[in-house]
């Protein structure tokens, strides 16, 4: 009996362990400098608001589909976003100017710990890391890879596929998977721009409370036009 | 993100709450007093109407405009459906509420419709549909010039989510011209019908299904 026990643990820490790949690998080094774009091309370069349809896939298989404003400034780093139902109904309403400020938040949406961690997604999705460029240079399939140092010892990797799309992965301090962007252009991104609009976006985030936010974009309006 | 569901769940009840709002106020026929209004509604067994749902924001810089049709047939059948851009059915027959959207990966069902939700909404549309707005425990209504009339919110929970709705009347006895809810001075949804059809057959099957 002690032996199943035993053999159990092993089991699920190897499932745990084995859960979040790692970096990608840089095949080969390419040094780029400070003015170099092609790793910025994901993050929008004007003032942007996005209108897109959320489907939220949560734990134990749960889903819901909701409406989501976003405006940015990435001149400034400012960032509103609203949340709300299909009927309309504002479940979430903010803003971030270095700090967020909550206008409306109905519960359980009225934490700040859901707050930060939606301006987060958000900023992961939209702005280029804080941090560093660390390493650059094109992996075995023949993307572009840029590693930037990011907050609290994490790490962020730009992915731009030979296609265009990109992804954006995030790890912890140990190196571990922990939010993964893809991209698509669909039919109705604007893959021609400096700067393209994906029409679908899908972020997963990876450990104790998993989830994926599919955005489909409804509406992209360059605000400075 | 387990929350977010809960929240969904709740906010999608309260706008299920409202929207059976409409849909009982929908009925009323034009009137001055509540005498008048509760005369008016017995006579109603079916709607049909097209609509347009205005999304207005201070963060968009112009409303956000969703459109749909919906359905009732009395005493408790509802279909609200709406068309674009994102397609997502709301039905409520004999009891039951169920929500289905389509999405870029197919269709998905909300499987969270309580039932304890439901039993308060039937209750809501049985004092809509008799025009009792001022026996009704949710909401104050005040009938304003201009064919108006004002609902707001008994409950202060209930406040933090809706301040007032408007409900503008059309010329036509029976028709009513559009919805505005106010969550806040700057955040509203303005629902304006058109082709309002009264006591025309609709079938069953549209309660059923999503066909």
């Amino acid at each position: 009996m002690r032996n199943i026990y035993l053999l159990l643990m092993i089991l699920f820490l190897m499932i745990s362990c084995a859960g979040s790949p790692g970096p990608v690998t840089i095949e080969r080094q390419l040094s780029f400098d400070v003015d170099d774009n092609r790793c910025k091309i994901p993050f929008p370069d004007r003032d942007w608001q996005f209108v897109h349809s959320i489907q939220a896939a949560m734990p134990g298989g749960q889903k819901a589909v909701m409406i989501g404003v976003t405006a940015l400034s990435p001149k400034t780093g400012i960032i509103e976003c609203v949340m709300m139902t299909v009927e309309g109904l504002v479940v979430f309403d903010a803003r971030y100017d270095g700090q967020i400020v909550i206008h409306r938040a109905l519960p359980p949406f009225d934490s700040m710990t859901f707050a930060r961690g939606l301006i987060d997604d958000i900023r992961l999705m939209f702005f280029p890391p804080d941090g560093p460029l660390i390493a650059s240079g094109i992996s075995e399939d023949g993307a572009l890879i840029c590693r930037y140092r990011a907050d609290r010892g994490m790490m962020v990797d730009i992915v731009i596929h030979e296609d265009h799309l990109w992804e954006i992965r995030q790890y912890d301090q140990d190196s571990r998977l922990i939010r993964s962007l893809k991209t698509d252009f669909g039919s109705r991104g604007t893959a021609g721009r400096q700067n393209p609009i994906p029409a679908k976006l899908e972020l997963t985030a990876f450990g104790p409370s998993e989830y994926a936010l599919t955005l489909d974009l409804i509406e992209a309006r360059e605000l400075s036009e | 993100m387990r929350e977010d569901g809960i929240a969904v769940n709740r906010a999608r009840r309260v706008f299920s709450v409202i929207l059976l709002l409409v849909v009982g106020c929908i009925c009323i026929g034009w009137a001055d007093t509540w005498e008048e209004i509760r005369g008016a509604t017995g006579t109603i067994q079916t709607i049909k109407a097209d609509f347009v749902q205005e999304k207005h924001l201070s963060i968009l810089s112009r409303p956000f405009i969703s459109k749909g049709v919906f359905y009732y047939q009395a005493p408790d059948s509802l279909r609200w459906e709406y068309t674009s851009p994102v397609r997502s059915i709301l039905l409520m027959h004999k009891g039951k509420l169920r929500r289905y959207t389509e999405t870029g990966k197919g269709r998905i069902e909300d499987s969270r419709m309580d039932s304890k939700g439901m039993q308060i909404i039937l209750q809501e549309i049985a004092l809509w549909l008799g025009g009792h707005f001022s026996d009704d425990p949710a909401f104050a209504a005040t009938l304003e010039p201009g064919r108006k009339i004002v609902l707001t919110p008994k409950e202060e929970g209930f406040s933090k989510m809706i301040q007032h709705i408007d409900l503008r009347l059309s010329d036509t006895p029976g028709i009513i011209k559009s919805v505005e809810i106010y969550e806040g001075p700057d955040s509203y949804t303005r629902i304006i019908f058109t082709n309002t059809e009264i006591n025309q057959k609709i079938e069953e099957v549209l309660f059923l299904g999503i066909s």
